[in-house]
C-alpha cells in the first residue's frame, strides 16, 4: 500500500495544473452543498427563532377562530386564569389598523378630519351610504390630498406585565410599553412610518383618529419580521379607545405549570370552554411541530440533491483521472515491467481519487461556509438569529467529496489494472476496441429504459416516489454518461467535415482525431451535460406549472381577507361599491382525511387538506367553474343543487388523481371531534380560492398546503363541523371594471378600474380587512415567485456548468499531453503551428455540440419524470413542452464554458516548439 | 523438465534455456505467427545478442525470456525456474527481482527523479530503506552520474537517461539483463561509452546480458550472437576476434540463406 500511495502521490504533485482543476471541480461543488445548507440552518434558526418568539412561553391558547365573531369578552381570560395547573393566561387584542407616516400633510383648511358623510355605529364603525363611492376613512382627506398612504399594521392590545412574562419584547429604543394613548412600535414599522421615540404617530380603528406617543421601539418579534409585516403594540386599554369596543380580547395565551402535558391538560379542560360556544383551546406546539416537518423534508430533499450533486462531481473525476491513465499507459506498463503489480497500480487510482475528493472538501466546505455566512451578514435584519453552521452540510460536503472521488477512481483503477508491461512498450498502431462502444450504447439506452418504466409505468405512488429518486435519477444520469460516446461519435460524423471547412482544416483531420480518441472526447462532453440539463429539466417543470396550473386558475376578480369582526356589515359595505356587482363569503377549515396515495412523501410534504365552503347560489352566479365531470349542462345543474342542499362536495382534478376516488364516490371528512361523509359530485379546475387563502395565509398554522381542497357549502361547515368564521369575501367586478381591467375599450367615460375600486374597498377600516387583492394581482405575484425561483434554480445550473468547466478544461490539457509527439510529428512535417490550435477548438466545439444534445435530451427525460413528482407530491397535472428559450441560452452557455477552458491550453500548445512536442515520445 | 510444476528450479541449471516456445498475436483480423519452435541456451555470464531483420520475432523472444509475456507452446527457463504457466502475480514478482531490463526508449518515469526511478523497484517490492538507496546512490556513480541524482529526466541527456534505467535494472543484482535495442535512441559516441561501461558491469558482476540489436558494430561487443530469422534461430555466431565487418558478413550470409 506505501508503493500505492508514493504513486497516488507523486501523480498528483507533478500534474499540478491538472490536479488542480479536478481539486477546483470538487471543491466548488462541495461549498455550494454547505453554502445551501448552512443558509438553510440559519434560516430555520431564524424562523424557529421567531415562532419561540411568537408562541414563547405559551403551552395552549384561548381564541375563536372558527366563529364569525373573532373576539370576546375579557372575563373569560380571568376564569382561565383560575384553572387547575395555569400558571399565567395572557390576553391579547389583535386589530388591523391605519398609520400615518410622518411626511403626510395635515388637512387642507376647510377639510373635516372625517369627511362629510361619514357616520359611526355604536361599535365605533364609520359607515356610508349606499350607492357611493364612500370615504369610509377618517384620513381619506388626508389620503385625497395626494400625500403619502395611510400604512396598513397589526395592532396588538397586550397586558404589558403579563405579555413580558410570556413573550418578552427587546426594546431597542426608549421604554416599554406602560400607560394609555402610548404605543411601542417594531422597528421596520417605525422605519416605515419615519418615526421614532418621542414622536406622534396617528391610528386609526374606524373611529376618529387618536394620535399616540411613540415611547419605544422594539426588535421585531415573532414571525413579521421573516414575512415582513408591521406591528405596534398598545395597551388592552388603549385599543379598546381606539377601537370603540368594550373589553374584548382575541385571544389567550396559556402557560402551564412546570411538568404539565399541554396535550392531556388542553383535552381535560375542553369542557370547560362549552358554555362559551366559538371558543376554541388548542396547545401551541401545532405552530412548531408543522415547522419541524417542513424542516424534516428540507433536509431530505436537501440530502437526496447533495447525492445528486457529488455523483455528477464523481463523474468528472472519472473522466479526468480515467484520461489520465489512458495518457500514461506507457508509464503503467513501465510499472508492470519492473515489477509494479495490477493491485498498486489499481490502489494508486483509488488514492489519487481519494485525495483530490479530500482536497476538494478541505477547501470547499470552508468556503462554502464562509460564503454563507456573508450572505447572512448581509441580510442580517431577516435572519436575526445569526449564523447557523449546519452539522448536515459539514457531513455531507466532506463525506460527499471522498466519496464522489473514491467513486470516481474506480473506474480509473480498473483501467490502469488492465494495462499489460508489453501495451505501453509497443510503438505499433493498434486499432480502437470497437465493443465498448456498442456496449457504451447498450448499457446507456438500457439505463435510461430503467428511468422511463419507473416514470412511465409505474402506478403505485410511494414506490414510483421513492424508486425515482433512489434509481431513477442515478440511472438517468449514468445513461447519458454512457450515450456520450456514441452521441459524440454522431456529432462528429455530422459535424467534423462542415466544422473542417470553417476552421480551414484539412481533409479528416478532424474527424481523424475524433474517431481516434472516441472515448476521451465522449466522456468529456458527458461532464459537461449535468449544466445543461439542470436548467432545461427547471425551465420546462417551472414553464408548466405557470402554463398548465396558474394560467388555468379560476381565480376570482378580487377578494377581501381580513379578522371580519363584522362581516355582514363588512359584506353590506363592499357590495355598495361602485363597480362591484356582487360579493360572497369563503369559509376555510383544515380538515383532515383518510391515508391518502401521498402520505409515504409526506417527508417531502406537509399535505393538509382544506375545506372550502361558500354560498353555492351566489357563488356559482359569480364563477364560471371549469367543469371536469360531469360534462352535460343538466348533470352539472344537479351536482350544484346537491351542494345547496348538503352533504356533498366538490373537488379538483388533482385532487381526484391523488385520492383515487370516483365520481359519486364518497369520502369522510373529520375537524377536531366532528366528521362527516361526503358524496363527491363533481370534478372542476381549481377555482384558486386554496391559492389564495395560501397567499394571505389564511387558516390555522403556516405551512398548511391547501392545494387539493374540498369545495362544499357553508351550510355543511356549520352544521356538521360548528364552523362559521368567515376567512375570505370574493367579489366580482361589474363588466365596465372587468373591460378596463381587460384594456377593452370603456363603455362609459367614467369607467372606474380594479385599483379605484379596490382602493374604495380598501378604505373600509376598523372592518377587519387586512389585505384586498385582484385576481391579476395575486397571479402576477406567484408568476413572480415562480420566475424568481427559476432565474435562482438556473444560477444553480450555471454554476453545476463552471464546475464542470474546471473538469474540461483538466480533460482537454490531458488529451493534449496525451498527443504531443502526434502533434510534434504534425509541426516536423509542416504543419503551420495555428492549425494545432484550430483543430484542438475543433474538437472542443464538437464535444460542446454533443455536451449539448446530451443535457437537452436529459434534461427533457427529467422534466418528465419531474411532471410525475409533481403529480404524486403536489397533485398538479402539467404537461411537458421544450423551453426553446432556455435551451437556446443554455447551449450557448456551454459552448462558451467548452471554449473558454479549451483556450489557455490551445495557446499553450501553439507557443510550444517543434523539439519539445516530439521530444514527449522519449522516456 | 517438461510436466514439472511452474517456478520449479532444476538441478544442473543453465542461465537461458527456451524449448520449442512458440507466440502469434492476433493484428486486426489475423493472426501472426511471431515465433515458430525457438531453440535457444545460454549457460554462462556474459554478453549475447539477438539479431535479426524486422519482424523475425526478436523482441518477442525478448519479451518472453524477461517474463513479460508467456510462450503459447515450449518451455522457457531463466536461471533453472521455468516460466510457463506462472501467474501474473509470480511474473511480476519475477521481474522485480531476479531480472532486470531495459528499453530502447529509456521509460523512466517521468515525475520522478533520477535518484527515484533508480529506487522504484524497491518502493513498488516495499523494500525502499536507506540500504536501498546507498546501493542506488552508488550505482548511479559508477555509471557516471554522480550529481544527476536529483535531476528528472528531462534535464538528462539520452546517455544519462539511459545510465539511470540500467542503474534501475541493477538495483536488486539480477544475474540476468535484459536489454532491447538499449543504443537505439543514442548516438554513436554514447553508444560505444554505453558497450563499455554493460562489459565492464557484465565482467564485473558476472551478469549475464541479453540484447536485441540490429546493429552489428554493437553485436562485437558480444560472446554470442543468435541470429532469428521468421521465428525460428537460424544459426550461432561466435563472435571471438571478429569485427564488425565481419560480423555483418556472417550474419547477412545467415540471413540470406533463409531468403
Amino acid at each position: 500500500m506505501r508503493a500505492a500511495w508514493r504513486l497516488a502521490t507523486n501523480s498528483l504533485s507533478q500534474r499540478f495544473l491538472r490536479t488542480g482543476l479536478l481539486v477546483c471541480s470538487v471543491a466548488l461543488c462541495a461549498s455550494l452543498i454547505v453554502a445551501v445548507s448552512c443558509a438553510m440552518a440559519s434560516l430555520n434558526r431564524a424562523v424557529e427563532t421567531r415562532i419561540e418568539e411568537t408562541v414563547g412561553a405559551a403551552d395552549a391558547r384561548v381564541d375563536r377562530r372558527r366563529s364569525v365573531v373573532q373576539t370576546f369578552d375579557l372575563s373569560v381570560a380571568s376564569d382561565v386564569a383560575k384553572w387547575p395547573g395555569v400558571a399565567l393566561a395572557v390576553p391579547k387584542l389583535q386589530r388591523a389598523a391605519d398609520a400615518l407616516p410622518k411626511k403626510a400633510a395635515p388637512a387642507r383648511p376647510g377639510e373635516a378630519a372625517v369627511p362629510g358623510g361619514a357616520r359611526s355605529n355604536a361599535e365605533g364603525q364609520t359607515g356610508a351610504g349606499p350607492g357611493k363611492s364612500p370615504i369610509f376613512n377618517p384620513l381619506a382627506g388626508l389620503l385625497r390630498s395626494g400625500q403619502t398612504p395611510a400604512v396598513r399594521l397589526t395592532l396588538s392590545g397586550i397586558d404589558p406585565e403579563r405579555e413580558q412574562r410570556l413573550r418578552p419584547l427587546k426594546v431597542l429604543r426608549g421604554k416599554a410599553l406602560s400607560g394609555l394613548d402610548e404605543v411601542v412600535l417594531e422597528q421596520n414599522t417605525a422605519t416605515k412610518l419615519g418615526v421614532d421615540v418621542g414622536d406622534s404617530v396617528t391610528l386609526t380603528l374606524g373611529k376618529p383618529a387618536s394620535p399616540l406617543k411613540v415611547v419605544g421601539i422594539v426588535q421585531q418579534p415573532g414571525l413579521s419580521a421573516i414575512f415582513e409585516k408591521l406591528g405596534a403594540f398598545v395597551t388592552l386599554p388603549t385599543i379598546w379607545k381606539l377601537a370603540g369596543q368594550g373589553e374584548q380580547i382575541s385571544e389567550i395565551d396559556i402557560v402551564l405549570a412546570p411538568g404539565t402535558d399541554a396535550e392531556k391538560w388542553v383535552a381535560q379542560n375542553l369542557p370547560r370552554l362549552a358554555p362559551s360556544p366559538g371558543l376554541v383551546l388548542d396547545v401551541s406546539a401545532k405552530i412548531s411541530a408543522g415547522f419541524q416537518q417542513n424542516v424534516r423534508s428540507n433536509q431530505i430533499g436537501f440530502t437526496m440533491a447533495s447525492v445528486l450533486a457529488f455523483l455528477a462531481a464523481a463523474f468528472i473525476i472519472t473522466t479526468g483521472l480515467t484520461t489520465s491513465v489512458t495518457e500514461r499507459t506507457r508509464e503503467l506498463s513501465v510499472l508492470r515491467c519492473i515489477g509494479g503489480t495490477k493491485f498498486q497500480l489499481a490502489a494508486s487510482q483509488v488514492l489519487v481519487g481519494f485525495l483530490v475528493g479530500l482536497i476538494g472538501g478541505v477547501i470547499g466546505v470552508p468556503l462554502g461556509a464562509f460564503g454563507s455566512w456573508a450572505m447572512v451578514q448581509i441580510f442580517h435584519e431577516q435572519l436575526p438569529a445569526g449564523f447557523s453552521l449546519s452539522g448536515l452540510g459539514i457531513v455531507l460536503g466532506m463525506g460527499g467529496s471522498v466519496m464522489s472521488g473514491v467513486i470516481g477512481g474506480l473506474w480509473p483503477a480498473i483501467a490502469a489494472s488492465r494495462v499489460s508491461p508489453l501495451e505501453g512498450l509497443s510503438v505499433r498502431s493498434r486499432p480502437i476496441a470497437g465493443k465498448w462502444f456498442w456496449l457504451s450504447l447498450v448499457v446507456g439506452l438500457a439505463l435510461l429504459g430503467v428511468h422511463a418504466v419507473i416514470v412511465g409505468v409505474l402506478s403505485n405512488a410511494e414506490s414510483t416516489f421513492w424508486l425515482y429518486v433512489f434509481l431513477g435519477v442515478p440511472c438517468l444520469m449514468a445513461g447519458y454518461f454512457m450515450l456520450s460516446v456514441p452521441v459524440t461519435r454522431l456529432v462528429a460524423i455530422v459535424f467534423a467535415g462542415p466544422m473542417s471547412s470553417v476552421l480551414r482544416l484539412p481533409g479528416r483531420m478532424l474527424s481523424g482525431t475524433l474517431r481516434a480518441t472516441p472515448y476521451r472526447h465522449g466522456y468529456t462532453a458527458g461532464a459537461m451535460m449535468l449544466g445543461l440539463a439542470l436548467m432545461v429539466a427547471i425551465w420546462t417543470n417551472g414553464r408548466a406549472v405557470m402554463r398548465d396550473w396558474l394560467d388555468q386558475l379560476e381565480v376570482p376578480d378580487a377578494f377581501a381577507v381580513g379578522l371580519f369582526a363584522y362581516p355582514e356589515e363588512t359584506l353590506a359595505k363592499i357590495r355598495a361599491v361602485d363597480g362591484i356587482k356582487s360579493a360572497t363569503p369563503i369559509s376555510l377549515l383544515p380538515v383532515d382525511l383518510p391515508a391518502n396515495k401521498a402520505q409515504g412523501v409526506q417527508g417531502l410534504n406537509k399535505f393538509q387538506t382544506s375545506f372550502i365552503g361558500f354560498e353555492p347560489r351566489e357563488f356559482f352566479s359569480m364563477t364560471a367553474l371549469k367543469w371536469e365531470m360531469p360534462t352535460d349542462a343538466p348533470s352539472i345543474e344537479r351536482a350544484k343543487q346537491r351542494l345547496a342542499e348538503g352533504g356533498a362536495i366538490i373537488v379538483s382534478r388533482e385532487f381526484l388523481v391523488n385520492r383515487d376516488i370516483p365520481l359519486g364516490g364518497t369520502i369522510e371528512i373529520k375537524s377536531g371531534n366532528n366528521k362527516a361523509t361526503f358524496e363527491v359530485v363533481g370534478v372542476v379546475r381549481s377555482p384558486g380560492l386554496d391559492v389564495v387563502s395560501k397567499f394571505y395565509q389564511v387558516g390555522e398554522g403556516m405551512n398548511d398546503q391547501a392545494v387539493n381542497s374540498v369545495f362544499g357549502s357553508r351550510e355543511d361547515l356549520k352544521n356538521k363541523f360548528n364552523f362559521t368564521a368567515w376567512n375570505l369575501i370574493q367579489i366580482a367586478f361589474s363588466d365596465e371594471v372587468k373591460a378596463v381591467a381587460e384594456r377593452k375599450p370603456p363603455p362609459g367615460p367614467t369607467a372606474r378600474g380594479p385599483d379605484v375600486v379596490l382602493g374604495d374597498v380598501r378604505s373600509l377600516l376598523g372592518l377587519g380587512i387586512l389585505e384586498i387583492g385582484s385576481a391579476l394581482e395575486i397571479k402576477d405575484k406567484i408568476r413572480e415567485v415562480i420566475s424568481g425561483t427559476l432565474l435562482v434554480a438556473s444560477v444553480v445550473a450555471i454554476g453545476a456548468m463552471v464546475i464542470s468547466c474546471f473538469a474540461v478544461a483538466n480533460l482537454i490539457v490531458a488529451g493534449i499531453q496525451a498527443r504531443q509527439f502526434e502533434f510534434g510529428v504534425l509541426r516536423a512535417v509542416g504543419s503551420p503551428r495555428w492549425l494545432l490550435g484550430r483543430l484542438v477548438i475543433g474538437e472542443a466545439l464538437v464535444i460542446g455540440i454533443a455536451s449539448c444534445l446530451l443535457g437537452t435530451a436529459m434534461g427533457m427525460q427529467g422534466a418528465w419524470g419531474g411532471q410525475k413528482l409533481y403529480q404524486i407530491i403536489i397533485g398538479i397535472v402539467v404537461q411537458v413542452h421544450p423551453p426553446w428559450g432556455a435551451i437556446a441560452a443554455g447551449c450557448g452557455a456551454v459552448l462558451g464554458i467548452t471554449l473558454l477552458a479549451t483556450l489557455p491550453a490551445a495557446m499553450r500548445l501553439v507557443n510550444r516548439p517543434p523539439r519539445a512536442l516530439l521530444g514527449a515520445m522519449k522516456g | 523438465m517438461n510436466g514439472a510444476a511452474p517456478g520449479t528450479r532444476h538441478a544442473g541449471t543453465t542461465l537461458v534455456r527456451c524449448a520449442g516456445v512458440h507466440k502469434a498475436y492476433d493484428l486486426g483480423d489475423t493472426q501472426v505467427a511471431a515465433l515458430r519452435g525457438v531453440d535457444l541456451v545460454i549457460d554462462e555470464p556474459g554478453f549475447f545478442a539477438i539479431m535479426g531483420p524486422s519482424g523475425s520475432g526478436k523482441s518477442t523472444l525478448l519479451h518472453l525470456l524477461a517474463a513479460l509475456d508467456s510462450p503459447d507452446a515450449g518451455t522457457v527457463e531463466i536461471n533453472g525456474i521455468d516460466l510457463s504457466g506462472m501467474s501474473d502475480k509470480e511474473l511480476t514478482s519475477f521481474r522485480r527481482t531476479k531480472i532486470g531490463i531495459v528499453f530502447q526508449q529509456f521509460n523512466l518515469i517521468p515525475t520522478l527523479t533520477a535518484i527515484e526511478n533508480v529506487r522504484l523497484p524497491a518502493m513498488l517490492a516495499g523494500t525502499d530503506d536507506a540500504e536501498v538507496g546507498r546501493r542506488a546512490e552508488e550505482l548511479l556513480n559508477r555509471l557516471g552520474l554522480s550529481g544527476r541524482s536529483e535531476h528528472r529526466p528531462d534535464a538528462l541527456s539520452g546517455g544519462e537517461q539511459q545510465r539511470v534505467a540500467i542503474a534501475r535494472a541493477l538495483l536488486f543484482k539480477p544475474r540476468i539483463l535484459y536489454a532491447d535495442e538499449p543504443t537505439g535512441n543514442l548516438d554513436s559516441t554514447s553508444s560505444k561509452r554505453l558497450w563499455a561501461l554493460l562489459k565492464e558491469i557484465a565482467s564485473e558482476q558476472q551478469l549475464t546480458i541479453v540484447m536485441v540489436t540490429h546493429e552489428p558494430s554493437a553485436a562485437v561487443n558480444c560472446k554470442r550472437v543468435f541470429v532469428l530469422t521468421d521465428g525460428v534461430v537460424r544459426g550461432i555466431i561466435e563472435v571471438e576476434n571478429m569485427d564488425a565487418g565481419g560480423m555483418a558478413t556472417r550474419y547477412q550470409q545467415l540471413v540470406s540463406a533463409v531468403s
